[in-house]
């Protein structure tokens, strides 16, 4: 962070609300959408920086994406920042749900709205593949890191657990670790 | 106007308590939202619910943020939507400023290193078990794999930004089937 001056207010908003507005089902599909944007297209991180905030994201509860919202907010403008950020992240969902659910048995079965998800559903899985692929060369080629990467795979995506208790594991894990200078 | 008050309240605790308990992202949130939502406070009938989860995840946007909007509304209004919102990032915006300011002071910490080392390959394959968790529901037949494909080499190779490419196979989606 800080090799360009620091964006603006409205333009971390502007990011956020964009971003919300334009990611289908959840908080994952808004990991690369904001990957891209802010550390590929406006270097406001680092790569690093934001696997971190991801990762303190999925550590605390609540909403995924307004916790990286609000950790992405902070991190580029402090305090305000967060808040900016968080209500960006939010403002499309309040709009759009509300209008929705007022038009939403005449819109339901309409062709342009089939279609559109028919065309923007397995977008969300090649763009959650792809922010795998990105993520995974910042894991250092150890078998201990890739075996954590996918002991946590095959028990959230198979077992049916909750990330909670991965993380819970990895917080424990991470006390007996002695390879760092 | 004191029973408006009244839900309105209470929307904020209810709300409140599913942002400061619930755990991994808005999918795995559900059952739980359902639970005091349709359960406990009987604001939503079953039918009711299953609107819940469709509009949630068929609108722009978090889904536990679409749901608690869609729940506060129907519930109580726009003030209810609003309020259903706040409360259930309430707790994250206290939690997330004290925590960051506290990581911030121990960016030397060991310790705090160590755990963040552990954390990032558990966070990476989070990601790739929301793709495929995603990818069983959503690839079930060949037309939809083919986007899949398409959208991935879109982004890889030519490096459209991923709003790009949602927007444009949906709308691609939207002419054929209202043209087909």
């Amino acid at each position: 962070m800080g090799k360009i001056e620091k964006p603006s207010l409205a333009a971390v908003f502007q990011l956020m609300f964009v971003s919300a507005a334009t990611t289908f089902g959840g908080g994952y599909a808004l990991v690369p959408v904001l990957e891209t944007s802010i550390v590929e297209k406006k270097h406001w991180m680092e790569e690093e920086e934001f696997l971190d905030a991801l990762t303190i994201a999925q550590s605390i509860p609540g909403v995924l994406a307004a916790n990286m919202a609000l950790i992405l907010g902070r991190r580029i403008q402090g305090v305000k920042g967060a808040l900016v950020a968080c209500l960006g992240a939010v403002l499309p969902s309040v709009i759009s749900v509300m209008i929705i659910t007022v038009l939403y048995e005449r819109v339901k079965d309409a062709p342009l709205t089939r279609g559109f998800f028919a065309g923007v559903k397995p977008v969300v899985v090649a763009l959650l593949f792809f922010s795998f692929l990105k993520l995974a060369r910042r894991i250092p080629r150890r078998l201990y890191d890739w075996s954590l990467l996918f002991g946590t795979f095959v028990a959230v995506a198979f077992l049916g657990i909750n990330p909670f208790w991965a993380i819970i594991l990895g917080g424990g894990l991470s006390l007996w670790r002695k390879d760092l200078p | 106007m004191a029973q408006g008050f009244a839900i309105i309240l209470d929307l904020f605790v209810t709300f409140f308590k599913i942002g400061a308990l619930g755990f991994g992202g808005g999918l795995a949130m559900l059952p739980y939202i359902e639970r005091q939502v349709s359960h406990y406070h009987h604001w939503l009938s079953e039918g009711e619910f299953l609107d819940l989860l469709a509009i949630a995840q068929s609108t722009p946007g978090p889904i536990a943020i679409n749901s608690s909007t869609f729940v506060g509304f129907r519930t109580a209004g726009v003030a209810g939507a609003v309020v259903a919102c706040i409360g259930v990032v309430f707790f994250a915006v206290f939690a997330i400023n004290l925590l960051s300011s506290f990581l911030e002071r121990n960016v030397e910490n060991l310790r705090i290193k160590q755990l963040f080392l552990t954390l990032r390959p558990i966070t990476v394959g989070l990601i790739l078990a929301a793709a495929f968790t995603t990818g069983r529901k959503v690839l079930i037949d060949l037309p939809a794999v083919f986007v899949a494909i398409a959208a991935f080499f879109l982004l890889s190779r030519f490096k459209l930004h991923p709003i790009v490419v949602v927007l444009s196979f949906g709308a691609a989606g939207a002419l054929l089937y209202m043209f087909a």
